[in-house]
């Protein structure tokens, strides 16, 4: 190993939302000096709006400090910030593949929580160096004592030995940097093997086409090098390769145990997949590094522009989404309610609301989303397979044999005296109770197997309000099982609603329609006509409502100097009108097919 | 031109009290109507300027309440609008009266003035009713209104009543009908009561003092009034009006056929096909102060002007339409503004006329008693997208 090797660290930074990752990131590049005190900006790494905003970290990030440790070295220090969510655990895990060593980072009065142990347990999985590290101890709610003990419970790592920082005072900043330096080991590294680099992230730039954030884990990747993509099997010429400094900062080569960037003219981030392995298309690795995995969404959704002749915009802003976003799929569908839209898989919940939230935002798009749901595998009564993202598809009658849902091993982690109703939630939401562990005197970790289904609507909101916001919850998708599940359908004045159809379990079709009618009934406004709201499995009815009809609309008098008051008065009104959709001859507001993705409650 | 001729509204902005729903402009508190008097020949003279070359069809005197003014005043008025624009033999000349100026006298007077059709505001045969709307008037005056003017001499009459108050049993509505139509007014308008934007009546409503009758409720009292009315002899030619053979009101109907009226006094609005520009509407300001201020340094009192495109025409001739028996005439109504209705709402005709709220029959589309009560709502359906 050459000294320059010898003198990297590799790291990342777990922790909870919350629990300062991204304030202690700023804090390393002031102390070493990577961004000057006056041109910080909070959050200097959760560079989209959105993140800043939403103190959650979306795409992974990396940037490269440079430090003069207290043994008088020059070290290279490479920050690979982790996305924090469940949605994003494949890129989490890409993330943590491509460092040697993880801070954990824990809020010393919030203790450890769910999500903190499901990326403690993947950063373990890869051999990370773990450096546990108490955050906020400056806050009068700290108990660093208290948090140690369970952090030496957790990894067996001493309580007295648990590091105690402020990342907002920058209290024990500098212990932690030295640390860093002791602890994490350099990257094993051999410049002259064939290339192998690992792509652990990509962003699309408009002007550079994909960038490809790698970790170069064996060879040397030199500039207008031809290089191959393992996975995505094309070849592109590095044109640019470089280190990732507060921008992105040109180099000859990238050796062994370095973290950068490969720019290619490569149009689309689809070709710069996270977890692919970029080598020499001369000299190929034998074997690309292990782990690449398709990412597959989970959650499926239809987005429709809300007036239809957006429905091109939709379609571009959904390509240029795309360009930045590999994890969105999306399909062309119709709805007859809704008209030309799209089905759009999201990798979870949160991932669906943040590209919802893009498309608003960046492209200034009215949109309706329906129901989410998840992919459905129904059996046929020949037996064959069908995989299903959109209830409408579900068959017909007889054709259908059974209907398969995946399920998830979960872990909800909470304070003991909350077991009670968080057992009750899961039950509630068809869990299965696997096991129950004791992390320390006061906190419980449980494990379910739960349909995914139950678990996409609100059930993190009620997990937070049942336990006063202390438990927290993690999940991996587990398999598909057999479930009685059944097609809920509404109808208006007779017409089934196909953006309001539904996949639910038998047990909660009945509850589920008289929610959905009653809300219905509330939402759509009284017409000329009556209109029927039924919640139907099949041919049978199992909730009805009414909207009565209109009974007086007339302008009493319409008197000269009315006329054209009148006229702009009901032009108004018409063009209010022009936002609903028609169902028959019902208008129905926007409203009603967004408002039942707040059901559930 | 389409229409050579012209009807003339002239608003006559005063009154004792403000009822309590009434949303028209007017000021409270003036006596002397003289100087008011003055200001309007000046207008009409303005009016004259735009050449109409027949002299006036109709002429209505609105309100406001115009029978604060004086004999006098009137005769002084009459005879402007005499000498300035014509009027036309056997011209509807229609003033409106609140029952409290109506006596003997003053009723026997308007003839020879040349009030030939009086418009009575009863609203109501109730003093609580009466009360509740803030009527300068109580119900034993509205009777005897009613008499002097059924024995006044006029060519025709209208009386006015308003159903749909909060609280009034449909015995009260069926008994003020029983009572007006004792009378046999030629001409009844029958209105419901309609909360409009700041009027007391709107304030008492957001304050909580008074809830509003329910829509089905208004609704029954509405065809309570189509049924008594029709049954007992009056034709129900546009939705809030009702007459008896011969007796329909000329000067409003001038409104719905998009006829050229004129209008004078604040507020006023007028609609003329000009030679050049095509239709066009204005209106007066809304204070008497400035319209007085306008007209007497000779400058023109109107400050809105509306220019209407054929599309915007053709919306109107269907929402004006609508309200009459006849409804909408569906030639016209292609050839003049290029909608052919049938076609262009052909979904919505379609499920109006299964639903039963319209009917289309000798080339007119029209209202049927139930589509009466949701006329607004089918105007909107009809009109083509925009």
């Amino acid at each position: 190993m050459s000294t320059k090797q010898s003198r990297i660290r590799n790291f990342c930074i777990i922790a909870h939302i919350d629990h300062g990752k991204s304030t202690l990131a700023d804090r390393l590049l002031e102390i070493t000096g990577t961004v000057a005190h006056r041109d910080m900006q909070d959050q200097v790494l959760d560079s989209m709006d959105l993140e800043r905003e939403r103190g959650i970290t979306i795409k992974s990030h990396a940037i490269q400090m440079q430090y003069t440790a207290a043994d008088g070295h020059l070290y290279t220090l490479n920050l690979i910030d982790t996305p924090g969510h469940v949605d994003f655990t494949y890129e989490v895990s890409r993330a943590l593949k491509a460092c040697e060593g993880a801070l954990l980072v824990i809020d010393a009065a919030q203790g450890i929580e769910a999500q903190t142990i499901s990326n403690l347990f993947l950063a373990l999985e890869h051999d990370l160096e773990i450096i546990p590290v108490l955050n906020k101890v400056d806050l009068p709610s700290a108990r660093p004592d208290w948090v140690a003990m369970s952090v030496e419970n957790l990894i067996g790592e001493p309580a007295e030995d648990v590091l105690a920082i402020s990342a907002k005072t920058g209290q024990g900043v500098d212990t932690l940097l030295e640390s860093v330096i002791r602890r994490v080991p350099p990257p094993a590294a051999n410049s002259q093997a064939p290339l192998r680099a690992l792509i652990f992230d990509s962003v699309f730039n408009q002007y550079r086409g994909a960038v490809a954030y790698v970790r170069v884990f064996e060879g040397t990747l030199r500039h207008r090098d031809e290089i191959y993509f393992m996975a995505a099997e094309r070849t592109y010429a590095a044109e640019e390769i470089g280190f990732l400094r507060l921008g992105m900062q040109p180099a000859k080569e990238l050796q062994a145990g370095d973290v950068g960037y490969v720019i290619g003219s490569i149009k689309d981030v689809r070709d710069t997949r996270v977890g692919d392995t970029i080598t020499h298309a001369r000299r190929r690795a034998s074997e690309p590094i292990v782990g690449f995995r398709e990412v597959k969404p989970m959650v499926f959704s239809g987005v429709y522009p809300s007036s239809t002749e957006h429905f091109e915009d939709l379609r571009a802003s959904l390509e240029r989404l795309q360009l930045n976003d590999s994890a969105i799929g999306y399909e062309p569908e119709t709805s007859a309610a809704l008209g030309f839209g799209f089905r759009v898989g999201f990798l979870g919940l949160l991932h669906m609301e943040i590209v919802q939230e893009r498309l608003d935002r960046e492209f200034d798009l009215d949109i309706i989303t329906t129901l989410p749901n998840v992919k459905y595998e129904v059996v046929l009564t020949g037996g064959a397979v069908k995989v299903v993202e959109n209830p409408n598809h579900v068959p017909r009658g007889n054709m259908l044999d059974h209907i398969r849902e995946p399920y998830v091993k979960a872990e909800v982690i909470t304070p003991a005296d909350y077991i009670g109703n968080l057992m009750k939630l899961c039950q509630d939401r068809r869990g299965e109770f696997r096991n129950q562990t004791y992390l320390d005197q006061e906190r419980v970790s449980l494990e379910y197997f739960l349909p995914l289904a139950e678990i996409i609507f609100d059930f993190y909101d009620r997990l937070k309000s049942l336990s006063r916001g202390y438990a927290s919850f993690d999940y991996e998708v587990a398999e598909y099982r057999r479930s009685d599940l059944v097609k809920l359908d509404i109808l208006i004045n007779g017409d089934p609603v196909d953006a309001l159809s539904a996949i639910v379990h038998r047990s909660k079709a009945f509850e589920m329609g008289r929610k959905l009618t009653s809300r219905l009934k509330e939402l759509i406004p009284r017409q000329m006509f009556e209109v029927a709201i039924q919640a139907a499995i099949g041919s049978r009815v199992i909730a009805r409502t009414t909207v009565r009809a209109v009974r007086k609309d007339v302008t009493a008098k319409c008197y000269g100097g009315d006329i054209t008051r009148k006229r702009k008065l009901l032009e108004k009104q018409k063009a209010g009108k022009k936002r609903m959709k028609h169902v028959g001859s019902v208008e129905v507001p926007q409203e009603a097919f967004l408002a039942v993705l707040s059901m559930g409650q | 031109m389409i229409d050579a001729s012209a009807g003339l509204y002239i608003h006559v902005p005063f009154c004792r009290q403000r009822c309590s729903y009434c949303d028209f402009y007017f000021v409270t508190g003036q006596r002397d109507h003289s100087a008011y008097v003055d200001a309007l020949c000046l207008e009409l003279r303005q009016l004259a300027e735009l050449g109409f070359a027949q002299p006036l069809q109709t002429i209505y005197l609105g309100g406001g309440t115009p029978s604060r003014l004086a004999i006098e005043d009137l005769d002084r008025l009459l005879s402007a609008v005499q000498s300035i624009l014509g009027v036309a033999e056997g011209a509807e000349v229609t003033m409106e009266l609140n029952p409290e100026d109506c006596s003997t006298a003053y009723v026997r007077a308007l003839g020879a003035v040349g009030i030939n059709r009086a418009s009575l505001g009863i609203q109501s045969f109730f003093d609580d009713e009466l009360q509740f709307m803030n009527r300068s008037h109580d119900a034993v005056q509205a009777q005897r209104a009613l008499i002097q003017v059924a024995e006044g001499g006029f060519n025709s009459f209208s009386v006015d009543v308003i159903f749909g108050l909060p609280q009034q049993p449909p015995e009260r509505w069926a008994a003020t009908l029983d009572q007006l139509t004792a009378y046999h007014p030629p001409h009844i308008s029958a209105y419901a009561l309609t909360i409009e934007p700041k009027t007391p009546l709107m304030r008492m409503v957001r304050r909580n003092l008074v809830t509003p009758a329910r829509d089905d409720v208004v609704a029954t009292h509405y065809q309570m009034a189509i049924e008594t009315l029709r049954l007992r002899g009056w034709e129900h030619y546009e939705i809030s009006s009702f007459a008896q053979p011969g007796h329909r009101a000329v000067h409003n109907q001038r409104y719905l056929n998009h006829q050229n009226t004129l209008g004078a006094g604040p507020a006023a609005v007028s609609f003329c096909h000009d030679p050049e520009l095509g239709p066009m509407r204005w209106s007066n300001v809304r204070s008497l102060r400035r319209y007085l201020k306008c007209v007497a340094s000779g400058q023109s009192p109107v400050d809105f002007r509306e220019r209407l495109t054929p599309a915007t025409m053709g919306a109107e001739r269907i929402m004006l339409s609508l309200r009459t028996a006849e409804g909408i005439p569906l030639d016209l109504l292609r050839d003049r503004y290029g909608i052919d209705l049938l076609t262009v709402s052909a979904g919505a005709v379609r499920t109006m006329q299964q639903g039963g709220l319209i009917a289309c029959e000798g080339g007119f589309l029209r209202l049927t008693d139930r589509g009466k009560h949701l006329c607004d709502s089918v105007t909107e359906q009809l009109w083509p997208s925009m």
